[in-house]
């Protein structure tokens, strides 16, 4: 392999390094639990020693106690007077004394021998009996080494807790503790008390606090006498009593290797506890760790050599794959004093810029069609199945569109209007996002906003309406503009985009007539529905007119007007009423005589197109019905006449019923007024209809024709039907029967 | 005669097995079920097969020794000095192998440490867990007597199992009605399976002893009355320069119980049964005055150790060996056997001689002497409620009262540790002569339980044995020479109250006697008081011990 890249040495490095971490953690803990085994060990000598000590200490200083008392007790003081033999007044008190001895001893099992010396008479009280000190040293005491004599010079002289090693032999060596009475006048007195404590029973308090069988505990005694735990000989060779200084030490052994020695002094006595530890016991311990550590640091090491490798190779290789893919793409080479992130991130920014580049201009054409479409999807119905818009970054959730048209109010020119419809983009474009979906266009000095309502939902419009007010609020606040809305209705697909679109457009209009700067659809369309002109109304008014009152004709039409212009009005609707308030006013004049009113006054003139206020167009509908019902009143007066005139109409129409072709027109023009005026006066005069008379006057006569036995045929002719057709329909009309089933009755 | 009764009681067994097998059980109902009589032993085997019909006839019938193996039994009991200064359980001897192997169970031997029986029987008890066997003085050692121990729900009455299990036992029984008497409470339950002395003989076990070797040189006779005895310590004080002429072990209860001297004016310190066949404390009768008179006068003239009130076997053993003192009391094996080998090392010619009971009047039988109970109540094995395999613990303890049981307690293993010699028992070399050593007594106690004690009937052929000396064999005869065993309190069981009751005014009183007594013979108090010491004696309660005791013999009488 050629030249290793830069980075996957370091990472290799890097890896390897993390092996310290064990390597000193390692040592560490050896280092340390070397040190805690030794200090352990160390603890648990002085522990033993403690404990060896607490409890000998305690057996020892109840022997003196014991002693003690019995020196200081006033029987043996006195048996301890008495001279050359004890008589037989005295052998009661000396069983009395050996009872005592006798429950001493076996209230303590530390305690093998309790006895009492008694110089003068040369005789041992003791637990064995009374007897005689040299029957007492040949039954227990016998020693080749300590002959009676020394063993009565030893008894005699003056002791205060002294200690003598008794050799018996088999195990039975026994520690002999020696009091000697206190005499109550002062001075010694001539008993001596002694207690023997066996080896074995110190020997077995040594040993049972042993911990392990290779460790020895001692007594080294003052005179240097010792007692071991166990038998064979300590490893450490001969102790010397004043070398011994309390606390650890390491000391070489006799027969090699070292041993950790503690030392304690007892407290009772002189003596000196020493506890004995081979060093090999702690060097065995921690060079079992010292061998696991190793074991484990080299296992670490191959184990973490493998890892570093495997690691590193599967670590590099995304960045190799880089690197590859990049230099299958450039020509760049790694230069000498790059490493590969250099290198990576030199290429990486090289080709962002081209792309980024390249996604500008993208983004700009994109924004161009897109653009395109929304205007197409604005100004025409759409079938389109919605893939093309797709393309350029036009998604409706749902099918419910609502297009809202914000104009910004123009009372500057120029760059500022360009600004403020970015403004309304902008914000409006924000504030829906949570909500809707939302494409703006600018159109013209307009903006469209086709909103994706998600469903045709009332709360939607709320929100939406919710919003655009916001809208408005903010650019009058922080952009002091304001701004108008149309706001649509919602309409279901894209083709309705262009509906809502259309229904927003007209809405300018209402603007003026609402003073307002939100104009809604829904609301403005609601409006047309809402004026109420009865016909009710229009007959009492035209009645009016036609009595030629324009004074109750006029208050009649305020009320009208009053009462549907006092709320909200839509445009179309206040047109309409005008419209028909005008119409009323012409039909009142014609009834009134007053035909030619709609070619006299000037009627279209200042209602058409333009809003006017209210009470000005109550003025011009006042001024009208003051024109016209003057005129009706003139007329009527000319007019004037009674009946005469109707029965002259019903006579002329009696002689001519049979001529088909007899009507109103007809007969107006045989008495030479209008066929209206005719009508309006014979109804006047009669309260019927003229042509309902004809009619009346012809069926009847038919019926009495039909009677007679005339076919139907013949009876439509002279009953003055041009036809027999006319006249079966003019007859069911009238009676509810046709002609025939009328024959059939009789 | 043994074996004829062993072969009767056996075919009676298998007649009642037959009758069980016919299923007429039920309606031999009515006699009596405790053995009595000498002719009603059929009867009473019949009787046994009645109350347990099925289990008891087949198991008489079928058994024979070794059992199959069971249960292993736990077997308590204080381990002798002569065999725990070799072993460190009963278990490890040949004696208990052999016994196992014998009787097919297995044991596991539980010791008190030694010198703390009556310590650790009283944990025992409080502990609740209890061994299967225990071997106990359960007569005099339980508080409150053996009925109270059956009562307590320690130990289990045993007159079922010995019908059940027992044959050998019940057979003895049967032929010796005044063992049978013995071993009983007063409610006739049996509750042990007892040691028994087989002879009078091996009852007299303590006497007088005083050197022969003396007594020629200084031409005197072996003393038999108090004057003679007087006569001959004070030669032993003045010729031989005897500093304590008498000496013996005053430390010992066991001596002091049975002090000959006392003896020779017919008292005792303690009880003992009356010509009037009632219950009498000897140390507050005037006879024990005149004792004390002659004790006091002997110890004021030197005749007796100063250190009296003290004196234990090491000492005793010393002076005796040494030529201080020339006359004790003692066992012949344990006193005289030990002394004269130790004392002949140095003094070949040293020779001891049992001297016979004293008594006043020259020529006259010793009415009053020392012998023991052939039961004592010691060493006897209770099965306790603890045990759960009742049959198998019988079984094994009977073993030891048949033929084969009884040789191999008293001798071993034949062959091993005894051969017949023209039908005697004969202890081999190995007992006799050990070839590692051992003492007699201790060699024996590896092979056998017949030289100190156990649950069996102790053979007089092994005391013959044991003794080497002539002058131990003569014992038995000397020391037997009285009419002691009609002193003897039989061993009556007081019931539980009284026994309690009993032994709290006994320890004042004896208390009072030791101290006094010794005061007496001291001469620090003068036997002018005698009657002062006699009337405190009575106020401490001794009318209401005698009471006690008297009415425990009644019923004992009664038994």
């Amino acid at each position: 392999m050629k030249k290793r890249p830069k980075v996957y040495i370091r990472m290799f490095l890097s890896y390897l390094g993390m092996l310290c971490i064990p390597i000193v953690a390692a040592a560490v803990i050896y280092g340390y639990s070397s040190r805690v085994i030794r200090s352990q060990a160390e603890r648990m000598n002085d522990t033993l020693l403690e404990m060896i000590q607490r409890e000998l200490d305690q057996q020892i200083s109840d022997v003196q106690k014991i002693a003690a008392r019995l020196a200081m007790d006033t029987s043996v003081q006195a048996a301890s007077k008495v001279k050359g033999r004890f008589g037989t007044e005295d052998q009661m008190s000396l069983y009395y004394l050996y009872n005592d001895l006798l429950s001493l001893a076996m209230s303590e099992d530390f305690i093998d021998d309790v006895f009492i010396y008694f110089h003068n008479t040369k005789t041992v009280c003791g637990i064995n009996g009374n007897m005689s000190a040299e029957l007492f040293y040949d039954l227990y005491y016998r020693n080749e080494e300590y002959p009676f004599s020394q063993f009565c010079q030893y008894m005699e002289k003056p002791h205060y807790n002294d200690t003598l090693r008794i050799a018996r032999g088999e195990g039975k060596d026994m520690l002999l503790f020696t009091m000697t009475t206190l005499d109550s006048y002062g001075g010694t007195g001539t008993a001596t008390i002694g207690i023997g404590i066996k080896f074995a029973e110190l020997k077995d308090r040594l040993s049972s606090l042993k911990w392990d069988d290779s460790m020895d505990a001692v007594i080294v005694s003052g005179d240097n006498g010792q007692i071991h735990s166990a038998e064979p000989a300590n490893p450490v060779g001969n102790l010397k009593f004043d070398e011994l200084e309390a606390g650890n030490h390491v000391v070489h052994g006799t027969k090699g290797g070292q041993f950790m020695i503690s030392v304690l002094e007892s407290q009772v006595i002189d003596w000196k506890y020493v506890a004995m530890f081979p060093m090999t016991l702690i060097e065995k311990s921690a060079k079992q760790i010292r061998a696991l550590t190793m074991v484990c640091l080299f296992g670490c090491g191959i184990l973490g050599f493998g890892a570093s490798c495997y690691l590193t190779g599967k670590n590099y290789n995304p960045l190799k794959a880089l690197m590859d893919t990049f230099k299958k793409h450039s020509e760049g080479e790694i230069g000498e004093q790059d490493n590969e992130y250099q290198w990576l991130n030199t290429q990486m920014d090289q080709f962002f810029k081209k792309h980024v580049d390249a996604n500008l201009v993208i983004k700009s054409n994109q924004k161009g069609l897109k653009n395109y479409y929304l205007l197409q999807l604005l100004q025409d119905y759409y079938y389109g199945d919605g893939q093309e818009l797709d393309r350029y970054g036009i998604h409706f959730n749902s099918d419910v569109n609502v297009v809202v048209l914000f104009e910004p109010r123009k009372e500057e020119e120029g760059g500022e209007a360009a600004l403020r419809r970015f403004i309304v983009m902008n914000i409006f474009e924000e504030m829906c996002q949570d909500h809707f979906n939302v494409e703006m266009i600018e159109l013209g000095e307009r903006v469209a906003a086709i909103t994706n309502l998600p469903g045709m939902s009332e709360d939607y419009m709320e929100i939406l309406k919710d919003k655009v007010e916001n809208l408005q609020a903010m650019t009058e606040e922080a952009f002091q503009f304001s701004c108008i809305a149309f706001i649509g209705a919602a309409c279901q697909g894209l083709e309705g985009i262009h509906t809502s679109y259309l229904q927003a457009g007209s809405l300018e209009e209402y603007v003026v007539l609402l003073d307002a700067d939100l104009i809604i659809y829904d609301d403005v369309k609601n409006m047309q529905l809402h004026y109420d002109y009865s016909i009710e109304a229009e007959q009492k008014i035209i009645n009016a007119i036609e009595a030629g009152d324009s004074r109750q004709a006029g208050k009649l039409m305020i009320q009208i007007f009053d009462h549907n212009l006092s709320g909200k009005v839509s445009a179309d609707s206040y047109r309409h009423l005008v419209y028909d308030m005008v119409g009323t006013l012409v039909k009142g004049a014609k009834l009134g005589g007053y035909t030619s009113a709609a070619r006299e006054l000037d009627f279209p003139d200042g209602f058409s197109m333009k809003r006017l206020p209210v009470a000005e167009l109550k003025q011009r509908f006042q001024e009208l019905l003051d024109e016209i019902c003057e005129k009706i009143l003139g007329m009527k007066k000319e007019a004037a006449g009674d009946k005469t005139f109707s029965r002259k109409v019903e006579a002329y129409i009696q002689e001519n019923y049979r001529d088909p072709d007899l009507n109103i027109a007809i007969t107006s023009q045989h008495f030479d007024i209008t066929p209206a005026y005719l009508s309006s006066i014979y109804k006047k005069q009669t309260g019927g209809s003229l042509l309902d008379y004809i009619n009346t006057m012809r069926i009847e006569r038919a019926q009495e024709l039909l009677e007679q036995g005339y076919s139907v045929v013949e009876v439509a002719p002279m009953a003055g039907f041009r036809e027999s057709g006319s006249f079966i329909r003019a007859f069911k009309k009238k009676t509810g029967v046709t002609p025939g089933q009328f024959k059939k009755k009789f | 005669m043994k074996k004829r009764t062993l072969s009767l009681l056996l075919t009676a067994a298998m007649t009642a097995t037959a009758l069980a097998g016919c299923g007429g059980s039920q309606t031999t109902t009515g006699e009596s079920t405790q053995a009595e009589g000498a002719n009603s032993g059929a009867g009473a085997s019949t009787g046994a097969g009645e109350t347990k019909a099925e289990g008891a006839g087949a198991g008489a019938a079928e058994f024979s020794y070794p059992m199959a193996a069971g249960d292993k039994l736990s077997y308590w009991c204080e381990l002798t000095t002569t065999v725990s200064a070799n072993y460190a359980s009963l278990g490890d001897t040949p004696f208990a192998k052999g016994w196992q192997k014998e009787t097919g169970a297995q044991i596991e031997f539980l010791h008190p440490p030694t010198g703390q029986l009556k310590e650790q029987f009283s944990l025992i008890l409080a502990d609740g867990n209890l061994p299967d066997l225990m071997e106990y003085n359960w007569m005099v050692d339980y508080p409150g007597g053996p009925e109270k121990a059956i009562k307590d729900g320690v130990i289990l009455p045993l007159n079922d199992v010995f019908e059940q299990y027992c044959p050998n036992l019940t057979a003895y029984l049967k032929a010796n009605p005044d063992i049978d008497k013995m071993i009983k409470t007063d409610e006739g339950h049996y509750y042990v399976f007892p040691f028994i002395r087989g002879e009078d003989k091996l009852c007299n076990t303590i006497g007088l002893m005083l050197r022969e070797d003396w007594l020629e040189e200084l031409n005197l006779e072996v003393p038999t009355t108090i004057d003679e005895w007087h006569t001959v310590l004070t030669a032993f004080k003045e010729k031989k320069g005897a500093a304590a002429p008498y000496c013996f072990e005053y430390t010992n209860a066991q001596y002091l119980n049975s002090d000959p001297f006392a003896y020779a004016f017919e008292t005792n310190r303690s009880f003992y049964l009356g010509s009037d066949g009632k219950a009498h404390f000897g140390a507050a009768e005037e006879n024990y005055k005149d004792f004390l008179a002659t004790m006091a006068q002997w110890y004021a003239e030197g005749l007796i150790d100063p250190d009296l009130a003290t004196l234990g076997n090491d000492q005793v053993s010393a002076k005796i060996t040494n030529g201080t003192a020339g006359a004790s009391m003692g066992q012949a094996g344990s006193r005289m056997g030990t002394w004269t080998t130790a004392a002949r090392s140095s003094n070949p010619t040293f020779k001891l001689v049992a001297a016979p009971p004293p008594t006043l009047e020259k020529g006259a039988k010793a009415e009053f002497g020392q012998i023991e109970n052939k039961y004592s109540g010691r060493a006897s094995v209770a099965i306790t409620t603890s045990c759960k395999d009742v049959e198998r613990a019988a079984r094994l303890m009977d073993y030891a009262y048949g033929e084969a049981g009884h040789l191999y307690f008293n001798f071993g293993t034949e062959g091993e540790s005894y051969n017949m010699v023209e039908g005697y028992p004969t202890y081999t070399d190995t007992i006799m002569k050990n070839p590692e050593g051992l003492p007699v007594s201790q060699a024996m106690s590896a092979y056998i339980r017949g030289n100190y004690n156990g649950p069996f009937v102790q053979d007089i052929r092994y005391l013959e044995q044991y003794y080497t000396l002539e002058e131990q064999k003569a014992t038995g005869g000397t020391w037997g020479d009285s009419n002691g065993k009609a002193h003897v309190m039989p061993p009556v069981t007081p019931t539980s109250d009284e026994s309690r009751e009993f032994s709290t005014i006994m320890n004042e009183i004896n208390t009072y006697r030791d101290e006094m007594t010794l005061k007496f013979i001291f001469g620090t108090e003068s036997l002018d008081n005698f009657d002062e010491y006699v009337k405190n004696i009575e106020n401490m309660g001794l009318s209401r011990a005698l009471e006690i005791q008297n009415a425990a013999l009644e019923r004992y009488n009664a038994r």
